[in-house]
């Protein structure tokens, strides 16, 4: 871990779902914390209530939001942001797709792999691709709200940014 | 919005390093409810929990503790400021004291010191 600038800018990116979420915290470029919550459905005060100790804990500048979130989920979301004062942005796929392109079509599987490469840490927790007729892995909303804040940092064109693909 | 550090940084390199909360804990002879609670800023660090972090994980005490490091730090430039003022206002009533002035460059060094160290 390295401090390289005097300013600081730290976000929380979500990758939400219906009964879950995904989130990644960065300063600067510097990925500070990772992982998953998950809540019993039909209870969104218990993911207000999770996704609140996220925001106290790291104190996020800014909050981005991978699009496509369900509607309640992302209404519960922009809530809590208003009451924490913290703006709300949100992260087209298309972008987050440009981000990671390269000669072909890159795949959430290969957006993942990128995202492991640049951040070893998540190494670890990165699924192995999925198989016909399975479910998509749930570790995987980590890395999509790890390969948003990227993308974000990238479009905002951050300057300690490596510029990988 | 004003942009700060955080008082510590325990919780992302327990995780960067890849220890459960558990075993973190149970490296640093603590247990994980405390380790909890120092990772969420809930409770302050003791100091034999604080040294052993910095050798568990390998990194300094000003990295580990940025935030807590700058608010000590921006604390006692102000200290030292007002400090440096009153010993100038001594001296000018008392001119050839030379503890005082020994003591005013003392002050200036460690205040031109503080200004220009980074982490």
């Amino acid at each position: 871990m390295k401090r390289s600038s005097s300013t600081f800018d730290r976000i929380l990116t979500l990758d939400l779902h219906p009964r879950s979420f995904g989130y990644a915290v960065f300063e600067n470029v510097e990925l500070l914390d990772w992982g998953l919550r998950k809540w019993p459905s039909r209870q969104l005060k218990t993911a207000g209530r999770k996704l609140c100790r996220l925001l106290e804990l790291w104190q996020p500048m800014r909050l981005i939001v991978r699009e496509g979130a369900p509607r309640r989920e992302h209404a519960m979301v922009e809530a809590l942001a208003r009451d924490a004062k913290v703006p709300i942005l949100c992260v087209a796929r298309a972008v987050v797709q440009d981000a990671f392109r390269s000669s072909k079509r890159a795949s959430r599987f290969d957006v993942a792999r990128v995202v492991a490469e640049r951040y070893p840490e998540l190494g670890l927790r990165l699924p192995p691709v999925r198989k016909l007729g399975h479910a998509e892995p749930f570790q995987l909303r980590m890395f999509n709200a790890a390969a948003t804040g990227m993308a974000f940092l990238r479009i905002s064109n951050h300057p300690a940014d490596g510029g990988e693909k | 919005m004003v942009a700060f550090t955080l008082t510590s940084y325990l919780r992302t390199l327990r995780k960067k390093r890849g220890y459960s909360l558990r075993e973190a804990a149970n490296l640093l002879d603590i247990s994980h409810y405390d380790l909890s609670r120092y990772e969420r800023h809930l409770r302050e660090v003791p100091l034999p929990v604080a040294l052993t972090c910095c050798l568990l994980y390998q990194v300094t005490a000003q990295l580990l503790f940025a935030g807590m490091y700058d608010h000590c730090k921006s604390s006692l430039i102000h200290r030292l400021k007002l400090f440096r003022r009153r010993l100038v206002r001594r001296i000018s009533k008392s001119r050839l004291d030379a503890r005082l002035n020994h003591k005013l460059s003392l002050v200036t060094e460690c205040l031109a010191h503080l200004s220009t160290a980074t982490i």
